[in-house]
């Protein structure tokens, strides 16, 4: 609660100056460094990591036989709208099986559309339109994912959420159970939650 | 549901806190994340088991925008992923990356830290909670930064307000709140052991362990300690003002049932600081400066409960005790808080969420005075109540949504005051955001504004220049107008800004009464009295800007600039004084550089740079503060920092403030090297 004023000693302008120099200097180096550092599109985003997880909901899970035409039909994965994936759902899954069926990718505008997925994915974008999805799906053989709140609870399958920026999952396996969907033991046993169905525990 | 830290900040955040998994999202950080190796196949993880996947840490620039655009409020969020790469070893440190808060140190353990102008030590137009427990100290108007320690690790987010937050938060948000969110216990499960020392941080380290008591119950449990050294005064000589604090804390999480949750949360803590103080003397008369050892401790103990009727409707409880001790360096005192709160939410058809609540509040205080400055009385107990309610109305779905608030509380030394607040928000398209908002907020007089008695100078003759509080003291009231702007042009960039003008009455002003003489004292004196008052009115304007834009894969920059312009003036003319100092002593532009590069081999590489106006009324001169980080990831678990802070000069003075109880120190340049571990 006193009154005092003081300048500041003067400033060593030149020692800052070459300081600032070296600083530029480094700066320069590893920018270089970084440059030709190897060329990667994008750093492993969420998506990315969310497009692996389809693969893997994918390879735990089983379809009823008579959702495919035959053995090689293709499983088909679809976005809803806009394409959160922003490409990294085809990237990841172009060119690979599981079992005997090629993997692809579709992404849908139309609701009415999603009948011909094995595995459906929407993302908040279209948080909107997922009780018509749910509705208009009835109990047909395909794999809701979603990522927005209260997915897995509102009747979709596995509903994705973050934790601690590490991307967990449930389960409503009533949903699955109804659509004649089998989801293996490991994935539930993974899952955060596992919802409703007929399981023992 | 959310926890009272996480308690909507205004009418408009609303949305952003309706539930937890919501406000995870908003957790996440703005940019790539160190948790893989830069070696992994980045375009394709299908490779990769499921388990691992789910080990790894992912983050976006687009969710955190997305979830803040119907966000209808100046918010910043600080995320962990910022605070790793900040080489900050303290909270005012790291509140630097703020745009538009304006940070600065006045010695070794002392902060001016405001929003939006009016920057003091203590700075009374901003509000701080941690985890919900306000640490704004009603005797001076202002937060103890030096007190305020939190393990940076064990930090979920800091969420930072500009502008006024009254109508959830009440009284003295009136330019900002602060909101310091802890982890979840089970968020931070195993062994963390953080150690590091340098020039300046001379030795810290944090010991912690997580585990679970129960299947239902996690806990977290640490202590963690900080030494830092002395910095020259403004003539060059040892200031005097080390500083050390030794901490112990634990947190607990339980699900006592499917729908109800307890959280039970504390901290103890002691040390001390030095601070040199200007002295007033009489035999002869003159005014000396002496070094005061302060001795600094408390805790706090607080429990909060949440309860899920349904999925549109659930209740939060909380309570905490608070108690401290300080015996300077600004004064001695011992204050014990407790608070009740009580909030509901409900979601009223398909377009009304609605909150409300009530708390309680008991603050007692007992000060002790010393011959330079004394509190009347020197003992108060006072109780607060306070009732706030809010509804986010959705005027179309995912489009545009009204916020409309109020907050009514009874303050210190005046009646109540009502704080309400009308935001909109509008999103014509999924990455863009329009919001405006018009909030009235108060600052209520703190204890040293009505009952303060100080010496500020002992003149020959003798006289003295004395500072008296004044029982009439009112509250400060604003009206701030705020516009902003927020998009996400492409996945790569986002960019947030606003604008405000801010329109005060009734602030605090310093007047000069008449002189008299004082028989009573040995010898007499000449006594200049000079006490507080409501004399000062006028406007503030500004721009706050700030841009996330993640140049390359490896490389993020994020620029900041803010400007803001002071137009006050007094009832009479002998408030010029007041307002030259109140007006001078905010930086006109501050900006600012973020760079953070992630490297090869598990190095990343981090620069910030903070350029600051200078503070005519303080003959400060602006600055340039350059920080840098380099960081080295040894194993998965494993990290090593080497930081330079204040590169680019040797010392530099930040804040010179005339009335400020403690002496201003040059802040050094400095480096440390801290290694962090987990298992």
């Amino acid at each position: 609660m006193k009154t005092r004023k003081s300048g500041t000693r003067p400033r060593r302008e030149h020692e800052s100056r070459r300081r600032l120099g070296i600083l530029i200097l480094a700066t320069w180096a590893s920018l270089s460094i970084a440059w030709r550092a190897p060329a990667q599109a994008n750093p492993p985003s969420e998506y990315t990591v969310k497009a692996a997880f389809l693969f893997h909901f994918a390879q735990f899970a089983e379809w009823p036989p008579n959702t495919f035409k035959d053995a090689n039909a293709p499983l088909i994965f679809c976005t809803l709208g806009e394409d959160e994936f922003h490409g990294a759902l085809d990237e990841s899954i172009s060119g690979k099986t599981i079992g005997n069926r090629p993997l692809r990718a579709e992404h849908l505008k139309l609701l009415q559309e999603v009948e011909g997925c094995q595995v459906v994915f929407v993302g908040v974008e279209d948080k909107k339109r997922i009780p018509a999805l749910l509705a208009s799906l009835k109990d047909a053989p395909v794999l809701t994912v979603g990522e927005t709140e209260h997915f897995a609870q509102e009747g979709g399958m596995i509903g994705l959420f973050l934790e601690e920026n590490k991307i967990r999952f449930e389960i409503n396996l009533g949903s699955a159970e109804r659509a004649k969907l089998k989801i293996s033991a490991k994935l539930l046993a993974l899952a955060k939650t596992v919802i409703g169905g007929s399981r023992g525990n | 549901m959310p926890e009272r830290s996480q308690r909507p900040l205004n009418s408009a955040s609303r949305t952003l806190f309706s539930s937890w998994r919501i406000l995870i999202l908003v957790a996440l950080a703005s940019h790539t994340v160190m948790g893989q190796t830069p070696e992994t196949p980045q375009k394709d993880l299908t490779s990769t088991s499921i388990e691992d996947l789910m080990n790894m840490e992912v983050t976006s620039v687009s969710k955190k925008e997305q979830k803040l655009s119907q966000v209808a409020a100046a918010i910043f969020v600080i995320a962990q992923e910022d605070i790793r790469r900040s080489g900050a070893t303290n909270i005012p440190d790291l509140l630097r990356m703020v745009p538009g808060l304006d940070v600065a140190q006045i010695n070794g353990s002392t902060w001016a830290i405001s929003a939006r102008g009016f920057n003091l030590q203590f700075a009374n137009k901003l509000l701080v909670l941690i985890d919900g427990r306000a640490v704004y100290s009603p005797l001076f108007g202002g937060v103890n930064w030096d007190t305020q320690d939190v393990p940076l690790e064990d930090i979920e987010r800091i969420e930072v307000i500009r502008g006024p937050g009254g109508a959830v938060w009440g009284a003295n948000a009136v330019n900002g709140v602060i909101n310091i969110i802890t982890k979840r216990s089970e968020e931070t499960p195993g062994m963390l052991v953080t150690g590091g020392g340098g020039t300046q941080a001379q030795g810290f380290g944090t010991v912690q362990y997580g585990g679970k008591i129960t299947g239902s119950t996690g806990y977290r449990i640490f202590t963690s300690y900080q030494n830092s050294n002395h910095f020259p005064d403004l003539n060059g000589q040892d200031a005097e003002d080390g500083w050390h604090l030794l901490h112990g804390g634990f947190r607990a999480d339980t699900k006592l049932a499917q729908n109800d949750s307890l959280t039970t949360q504390g901290d103890v803590y002691t040390g001390s600081e030095g601070a040199t103080i200007v002295h007033s003397t009489f035999f002869p008369p003159g005014n000396v400066n002496v070094e005061k050892l302060a001795n600094l401790s408390g805790g706090n103990i607080l429990g909060r409960w949440n309860h899920v009727f349904s999925s549109r409707c659930d209740t939060t409880l909380q309570f905490y005790f608070d108690e401290y001790h300080r015996d300077g360096p600004n004064a001695t005192d011992v204050r014990d808080t407790i608070d009740f709160d009580f909030q509901n939410h409900l979601v009223l058809g398909a377009r009304q969420d609605f909150i409300w609540g009530a708390g309680y509040r008991r603050d007692i205080d007992d000060t002790e005075g010393t011959v330079d400055g004394a509190f009347v009385p020197a003992d108060s107990a006072k109780q607060f109540f306070s009732l706030f309610a809010q509804d986010q109305i959705t005027l179309r779905p995912n489009r545009a949504y009204l916020y409309v608030g109020t907050k009514l509380q009874n303050s210190y030394f005046t009646g109540f005051d009502v704080q309400p607040s009308v935001h909109i928000a509008w999103t014509p398209s999924t990455h863009r955001t329009f919001w405006a908002g018009i909030s009235r907020a108060s600052r209520t007089p703190a204890r040293r504004d009505v009952g303060l008695v100080a010496t500020v100078a002992a003149l020959p003759g003798p006289a003295e220049v004395v500072l008296l509080g004044n029982p009439n003291m009112k509250s400060e009231h604003v009206i701030a107008y705020e516009v902003g702007y927020r998009a996400q042009p492409t996945d790569r960039l986002s960019l947030d800004v606003t604008m405000f003008f801010n329109n005060y009455h009734d602030l605090e002003s310093a007047d000069q009464l008449p002189s008299f003489f004082d028989p009573n004292p040995v010898p007499p004196l000449l006594v200049h009295p000079t006490s507080f008052g409501n004399d000062l009115h006028g406007t503030t304007e500004g721009f706050e800007a700030s841009v996330n834009w993640k140049a390359t894969s490896r490389w993020t920059l994020s620029p900041g600039y803010s400007f803001l312009q002071m137009h006050l003036h007094g009832d009479s003319s002998d408030d010029a004084t007041s307002v030259a100092d109140a007006e001078g002593s905010n930086p006109r532009h501050q900006a600012q550089l973020r760079s953070h590069f992630e490297l090869t081999h598990g190095f990343a590489w981090d620069a910030n740079a903070y350029f600051v106006g200078r503070l005519p009324a303080q003959f400060v001169p602006s600055y340039t503060r350059l920080d840098t980080q380099f960081t080295w990831r040894l194993a998965e678990r494993m990290e090593l920092h080497l930081v330079g802070q204040n590169l680019l000069r040797d010392h530099h003075v930040e804040f010179n403030d005339q009335f400020q109880s403690v002496n201003s120190s040059q802040i050094k340049r400095s480096a440390y090297a801290k290694i962090t571990w987990q298992f």
